[in-house]
Order: structure tokens, then C-alpha cells, then sequence
């Protein structure tokens, strides 16, 4: 058969429905393709910018070993120098620095030579680990009545793992493990403890015990402690340990990678994020306050977060908001309310004051502090700088407004966040549609809603908003994940929720890869298969030269 | 027009409670100048200050400014801008005394701030950026006077506009209220924040030039005019107070404590 015999026989109907899917499958091929060559792309930049700092990190590393060693073998003739001149402890003064700067050198090389290759090789995490514990382990005093990271102090019932650093109060802190038996009576299933420890013998002043006292009565009345013990010289008590950054740090992190990234501001899930945490914080200062206690010092360090929820440590300065001392001015700058300052200089009582407004203030600067990466400054005139939702900043400057304009209690502010948080899109919620606003609002127009949320998400350039139920909010709802779609082509997609569980920091989701990759191979299995079946169908029947042409 | 009321009387009863210790008007002082004269001594120590020492000299200046207004002869016509720095400059210089006679092993040499301090000092004039602190910290002051004063919603409605330059409308969607209703709460505020400006300018200006310096700045203006030229002084006042939070950090992580991670502190003045 002659080629113009092939092109003059009509095409069949199998054929037309194969050329179709061919086509289908070939655009498919291409999409996909690109797609996976895009991701390998962005992993061979991240790759070799991985590269790039380390062996940066490397070069440091070298030349601060060469300058210590430089300045270490000057320093050895001027303390030759000195001792010749008979200055004696000048020469001593001058051999000191250079150990210093021989120490130093050396630091310097084994981290050259070990740390460096260690992390260019994916052990990173390996040697923050590494570095991070050893020190601590090898620093734990040791008397040779206690053994392991936490020698020099022993508990019934517990094995020490390491000790943390003092706090301000004095006391020594201590990781431990329960036995099956302790864990039994305490009612602990699982996890560490942390065992809190006043000692005369160690240095505790009879003051920090008397302030300890009232906070571990805080304690037991909120059933924080799981164990406790008192003799004549010493008490202790026991309390969960949540292994986890504090807040601070957590936060910090966030922003310092989005920067890395580019974006000045945290994307809408990490907002969520963020605010979810001082939702915890506020959750609980409602408990504390209804059990009449007033935690004194809320700040981002005071925090930990500890699978996906923030649990407010320190209890250092709590007080009963019901005591008749007078106020002082304790706390941290930035995140304690200026006005507790001026009570404390008017010669305050706590009880003739409402002190749980002044854990609120704390919490609107925290709130302030997670959106913004920074302090508020200037208290509640502080700016907000970056993008962050309407709301979420109202509740912020509400929260840290004057004493009398503020929310009355953790309750109000707790609506509000539920309120802003509910449905997972901040951005779509006014400050007119929060609970605290809803009778002062004056003129309030039905139907504005949706124009309201349509402004509020059009002026960032936000996704189409979701719609919100009218219902009031239910904080069981906040539980509740949802599907996002990431990548239409790929099918891509990542399961959204307002609380997420972050292992560490929040990492952007990888998982269109591997979709992009199987819809790759589909893709090429399936125009293989029609081409295959088209050559095959078309060599018996002479249609192979119409392919071929 | 609307202009600054003048009251070139000096209000003496904030003075008068500064003399008499009176805690929350020194308290007030703190607010209004700590983070300014915090930054200005930042700035001279070129790094050598940590966190702690800065807070510290800070404390001294404003307790040393406070002890001297018995002093205060306002017929010398000097700034306040000036004596305050000037009182600044003593405080910075007799620590570095103090630290340069431990280091030799002997005891502080002594150091009093007598009145050649007040405006005779051989030390550069005050640069512009300073006086812009100055003029901004006594402007802030003036804002957070009127926003204690003012119904929160009220307050923030205008701050939408000034800072965030949101039109009524838009501020009506994001409150909830009608337009007029915005524009009759930014009006209260307005209002507040004139008389409350006037009150500022006066108590922390021993000139007139110093007097004139709001005016000069577009405070006098209409209310147009009066909202700008506040938001401008406003968004400078809080980038340079950023801007001398970066410049602490990058000091910390050079070795002191890091103003990012403020501690724990019994007292804030």
C-alpha cells in the first residue's frame, strides 16, 4: 500500500477516540512533567543553598580557628614579656586570653571538621541536639548521691534525666521519668515530669520558699501538681513536662523563615496558627481567673508549645486575685500592663483592683507580639506593621486598651477569638461581626456582612472568603479540619485545619510532588498504551503510514 | 481655623508633682521620654551599653531632670530638648567615668550636675533628627492622653483613618456604623487630641520656638490637614523607635542581653 493510499483511507472510529485520548494524555504528559521538573528544581535551589550556607558556615568556622590560634601564639611573647619586666599577674592575665583564644580555635576546628560535614550531610538536627543537651548533661552537678544527668538530687519514685536552668525563684529543676508505680499513683499514663525543687542546702532563701508556697497552692488548686513532698530542709513538687519551644521562640522562628521565603508576613495558615496558640493562653487565664488566681506574668517565654497547643508555664508570681498584699511592680516590660504600674505606685491592694484584667493586657500583647514577630512598643498605640487580619488586630489593641475599656474578663476575649478563628479564614471576619462588639456597635445594618468581608479580603488580595454560619461559635468546631485543594492540575492537596499539629515549625506541605509524579507516570503509561495500540492496529491495516506522516 | 490653644503660662502641676515624688507623674515622664532618651544613649554608647545599663542611665536621666526643675531658670531660654539632653550627655558621661575608674582600680570621680549644664554646653547643638524625637515623644504623649480619654471604638475609628488611611466608608463596613457616624467619632477624637496636644506642647516647652514647633509640623491646620500632618508624626515617632529596637538587638546579639527578649524587671521606671 502507497503512502497516498494510506492518507486517502478515512480514519475509523476507534481511531479518532485514540487520537483524542493521545492528545489528552500527551497535554497531561507536559503539565506533570513540568510540574515535577518545577519541584526539582526548587528542591536542587534548596539543595544548593543548603550547600552554599554551610560551606559559608565552614569558612567562618576556619578563619575564627586561624585568628584564635594567631592571637593565642602573639599573646604567649607578651606574657613572656610581662613576666620579664616582673608583672607577674599581668603575664598570668595574658596566658589566660590565650587559652581563651586557643579554646576557642579549637572549638572552632572540630566544628571545621566534624560539625560542618555532620550538617551538610542532613544531621543537622542530630548536632542541635547534641549540642544543645550535652552541655547541660555535663554541667549537672554531681555530690555522688544521685546518678545520671540529674546527680545531686534524688526522688522517690523518680529517675532524673537531666536539669533545666534555675529560674528566677531559686529552685533547681529537674526532668524525670516516673516509675510504673509512681505513675500509677500519680495517674500519669505517660510522658516526663518535671520535678520543681527548694533546698535549703542548694541555696534557697527561706523568702523564695514562702512565695513557692503560694504558688504550688495555685498549683494544686488548678490540679497542675501531680506529686508533692515536704520535709524540714527541702519540698518538692511534680508537674507534667511538656517537651516543646516556648512561644517566644516558636513565634520568631515563623517569622524569620517566611522572611526567608520573601513574604514579610505570615500566610493565612500560620496565622491561624499563631492565634490559636494565645487562644490556648486565654482559655486558660479564664480557668485561672475563675479559680481566682492571677498568673502575674503572661509573655510569649511563658508559653510552651507542645503538640499544636500552648500551655502556659511558670508560676512563679501567681497570685490569689482575692489577697490583700499590696501590688508590686513584677513582671516583664512590654507585656505588663502599664497601669498595674500606676496602681502599684498609687500603693494598690491586689483585692481592690481587678488584677485578672491585667493577665488580659498580657494576652493582647502576646497576641500583638505573635502576629508582628516583635513587642508592642508603645503598649496599645503600638502599629501594626505587617499584614495581619482586621480582627485579629482589633481583639489585640482591645485587649491591651485602657484598664476600664478593655474586656471585662478572659471570657469576652475568648469569644472573640473563637469568633475570628471559627472557619479557618480570619481575613472574612470584622471587627463588627465579633461578640464584644455587638451592642456597641451603633447603626448596625443587616446585610453588610458579606460587602464587609468582600472589602476586607479584596484589600489583601486574600482567596474568595468562606461563607460563615450565623450560629454563635462553638469552640468544638476549631477541631474540626477541612480539605484545601493546593494544586487543580496535580490534584494536590493538604488537610487545613484551625489546629494544625506542628511537629516544630510548620513546614509548607510537599505532598504534590508525589501526586505530580504518579499523574506523571499515568500519564506516560497511557499515551505509551495509545501510540502502542495505533502503530499496532495501523501496521495490520496499512494505517501506519498515515501515523507516520 | 482650628489652632493650638495657646498657654504660654507654664502648667506647673506636673512639675509640681514631679517635685513633690508624686511615682505616677514620674511614671508619666518615663512613658513619654524613656524610649527617646534610651535610644539617644544607645546611640552614644556605640554599643558598649547592654540592655540593663541603658535601662539603668535612662532612669538616672529622667530622676536627675526631675531633681533639677527646682533649678530650672526658664529666663535662659533654653530648650527643653536641650536640658534634657544636655542632662542625658552628664549621665552617659559620668558612667563611663565610673567604669573608667574601676578599671584602674580606683573609686568614681565625682561628677555633679550644677547649672552650667543649662544650655552651656561645649557639646554639639541637638541635631534635627533629635528634635524630631522630642517634638514626636511629646506628640505621642498628646495621643495617648486622648486615647485614655476616648471611647475605644472612637479612637480607633480615627486611627483607621489617620494611620491606615481608610476612607469613612470602608472604616463604617470594618465597625459596623454608617459613614456620619464615623466622621462624628474621628471629630470627638480630633477634639480630644487638640486639647490634649495643647496641654503636652505646653508642659515640656520652656521656648517659644519649642512652642511653635506643632504648628511649624501642620498641627495648627484644618482637620484635613491636622490628621495628616498627626499621622505623619505618628508612623516617624514608631519607625524610629523600631528602628532603634534593631539597632539594640544587633548590639545584643553582639554580646549583651537582647531588648527583644525583655526580662523580667521589678520596676519599669
Amino acid at each position: 500500500m502507497t503512502i497516498r493510499n494510506a492518507l486517502e483511507r478515512p480514519m475509523q472510529g476507534i481511531e479518532w477516540i485514540l487520537l483524542f485520548l493521545g492528545v489528552i494524555a500527551f497535554a497531561v504528559t507536559l503539565v506533570a512533567a513540568g510540574i515535577v521538573l518545577g519541584r526539582i528544581g526548587v528542591a536542587t535551589a534548596t539543595l544548593l543553598t543548603h550547600i552554599g550556607r554551610t560551606l559559608a558556615k565552614l569558612g567562618g568556622d576556619l578563619v575564627r580557628a586561624i585568628g584564635g590560634l594567631v592571637v593565642a601564639v602573639a599573646l604567649l611573647p607578651i606574657a613572656l614579656a610581662r613576666l620579664i619586666i616582673l608583672k607577674p599577674s599581668q603575664a598570668l592575665g595574658a596566658l589566660a586570653s590565650a587559652g581563651r583564644e586557643a579554646r576557642t580555635a579549637a572549638l572552632a576546628l572540630a566544628s571545621a571538621l566534624l560539625v560542618r560535614p555532620l550538617e551538610l550531610i542532613g544531621f543537622g538536627a542530630l548536632v542541635r541536639h547534641v549540642r544543645r543537651r550535652l552541655p547541660a548533661a555535663m554541667s549537672a552537678p554531681s555530690d555522688g548521691r544521685g546518678s545520671g544527668a540529674g546527680a545531686g538530687a534524688e526522688f522517690e519514685g523518680y529517675e532524673i534525666l537531666r536539669e533545666l536552668a534555675r529560674g528566677g525563684s531559686g529552685a533547681r529543676l529537674f526532668v524525670a521519668e516516673p516509675d510504673a508505680r509512681t505513675r500509677r499513683r500519680i495517674g500519669l499514663a505517660s510522658g516526663a515530669v518535671v520535678i520543681k525543687s527548694f533546698d535549703f542546702d542548694d541555696g534557697t532563701h527561706a523568702a523564695d520558699m514562702v512565695r513557692e508556697g503560694r504558688s504550688l497552692d495555685a498549683a494544686r488548686k488548678l490540679g497542675l501538681v501531680l506529686d508533692h513532698e515536704a520535709a524540714e530542709r527541702r519540698f518538692w513538687y511534680v508537674m507534667r513536662y511538656y517537651e516543646g519551644l516556648d512561644l517566644g521562640r516558636f513565634v520568631r522562628s515563623m517569622h524569620e523563615a517566611a522572611g526567608e521565603l520573601g513574604a514579610a508576613d505570615l500566610d493565612t495558615e500560620r496565622i491561624v496558627l499563631v492565634a490559636s496558640l494565645v487562644r490556648d493562653i486565654v482559655a486558660t487565664l479564664r480557668d485561672w481567673h475563675a479559680s481566682g488566681l492571677w498568673h502575674k506574668d503572661i509573655k510569649p517565654e511563658n508559653a510552651i508549645v507542645h503538640e499544636g497547643r500552648a500551655t502556659l508555664v511558670d508560676l512563679g508570681l501567681v497570685t490569689p486575685l482575692a489577697s490583700h498584699m499590696t501590688l508590686t511592680t513584677h513582671g516583664t516590660e512590654y507585656f505588663r500592663d502599664p497601669e498595674l504600674v500606676r496602681q502599684a505606685l498609687r500603693g494598690a491592694r491586689v483585692s481592690e483592683v481587678d488584677a485578672a484584667r491585667f493577665d488580659l493586657y498580657g494576652a493582647g500583647a502576646v497576641l500583638y507580639f505573635v502576629l508582628e514577630g516583635t513587642f508592642p512598643a508603645h503598649g496599645v498605640l503600638s502599629g501594626f506593621r505587617k499584614q495581619s487580619p482586621a480582627c485579629l488586630q482589633w481583639i489585640a489593641r482591645r485587649a491591651m486598651a485602657d484598664f476600664d475599656r478593655r474586656y471585662a474578663n478572659a471570657e469576652e476575649m475568648l469569644a472573640d477569638l473563637d469568633r475570628a478563628l471559627l472557619g479557618g479564614d480570619p481575613w472574612a471576619v470584622r471587627p463588627a461581626d465579633l461578640p464584644s462588639m455587638r451592642g456597641g456597635a451603633e447603626e448596625s445594618e443587616d446585610g453588610r456582612s458579606e460587602e464587609a468581608r468582600f472589602l476586607a479580603t479584596t484589600m489583601r488580595g486574600a482567596p474568595a472568603p468562606v461563607a460563615i454560619p450565623a450560629a454563635p461559635p462553638d469552640a468544638t468546631l476549631l477541631a474540626v479540619p477541612r480539605v484545601r485543594v493546593t494544586n487543580w492540575w496535580t490534584g494536590a492537596y493538604e488537610v487545613v485545619s484551625v489546629r494544625p499539629l506542628p511537629a516544630g515549625l510548620p513546614a509548607a506541605s510537599s505532598r504534590g510532588l508525589g501526586v505530580a509524579i504518579a499523574v506523571l507516570v499515568v500519564a506516560v503509561l497511557a499515551l505509551a498504551a495509545v501510540i502502542g495500540y495505533w502503530i499496532a492496529n495501523s501496521a495490520s491495516s496499512g494505517g501506519l503510514m498515515r501515523f507516520a506522516l | 481655623m482650628t489652632t493650638i490653644a495657646p498657654m504660654h503660662q507654664v502648667d506647673t502641676s506636673f512639675l509640681r508633682r514631679l517635685r513633690a515624688r508624686d511615682e505616677r507623674a514620674w511614671f508619666e515622664l518615663w512613658q513619654a521620654f524613656g524610649p527617646v532618651v534610651r535610644g539617644m544613649l544607645a546611640r552614644w554608647g556605640n554599643g558598649r551599653l547592654g540592655e540593663e545599663t541603658l535601662r539603668d542611665l535612662t532612669q538616672d536621666t529622667l530622676a536627675a531632670l526631675s531633681d533639677s526643675i527646682e533649678r530650672f531658670d526658664p529666663q535662659r531660654g533654653v530648650r527643653f530638648s536641650t536640658w534634657l539632653l544636655a542632662i542625658a550627655r552628664h549621665v552617659l558621661g559620668d558612667e563611663m567615668d565610673r567604669r573608667y575608674a574601676q578599671k584602674r582600680g580606683g573609686g568614681k570621680r565625682g561628677a555633679s550636675l550644677d547649672d552650667s549644664w543649662m544650655g552651656q554646653s561645649r557639646e554639639p547643638a541637638p541635631d534635627a533628627e533629635y528634635e524630631r524625637r522630642i517634638l514626636g515623644a511629646k506628640i505621642h504623649a498628646a495621643i495617648r492622653a486622648a486615647q485614655r480619654r476616648s471611647d475605644f471604638v472612637h479612637f480607633e475609628a480615627y486611627r483607621m483613618r489617620v494611620l491606615e488611611s481608610k476612607q469613612g466608608r470602608e472604616i463604617g463596613l470594618l465597625l459596623g456604623v454608617s459613614e456620619p457616624t464615623v466622621t462624628r467619632h474621628c471629630q470627638r477624637v480630633r477634639e480630644a487630641l487638640r486639647e490634649e496636644l495643647a496641654v503636652a506642647i505646653e508642659q515640656w516647652s520652656y521656648t517659644d520656638d519649642e512652642r511653635s514647633e506643632p504648628s511649624r509640623a501642620g498641627l495648627a491646620a484644618e482637620d484635613a490637614g491636622f490628621d495628616e500632618a498627626l499621622g505623619e508624626i505618628w508612623r516617624t515617632q514608631e519607625e524610629l523607635v523600631a528602628r532603634d529596637l534593631v539597632e539594640r538587638s544587633a548590639t545584643a546579639r553582639r554580646g549583651h542581653d537582647d531588648p527583644q527578649r525583655p526580662g523580667k524587671a521589678d520596676a519599669g521606671h
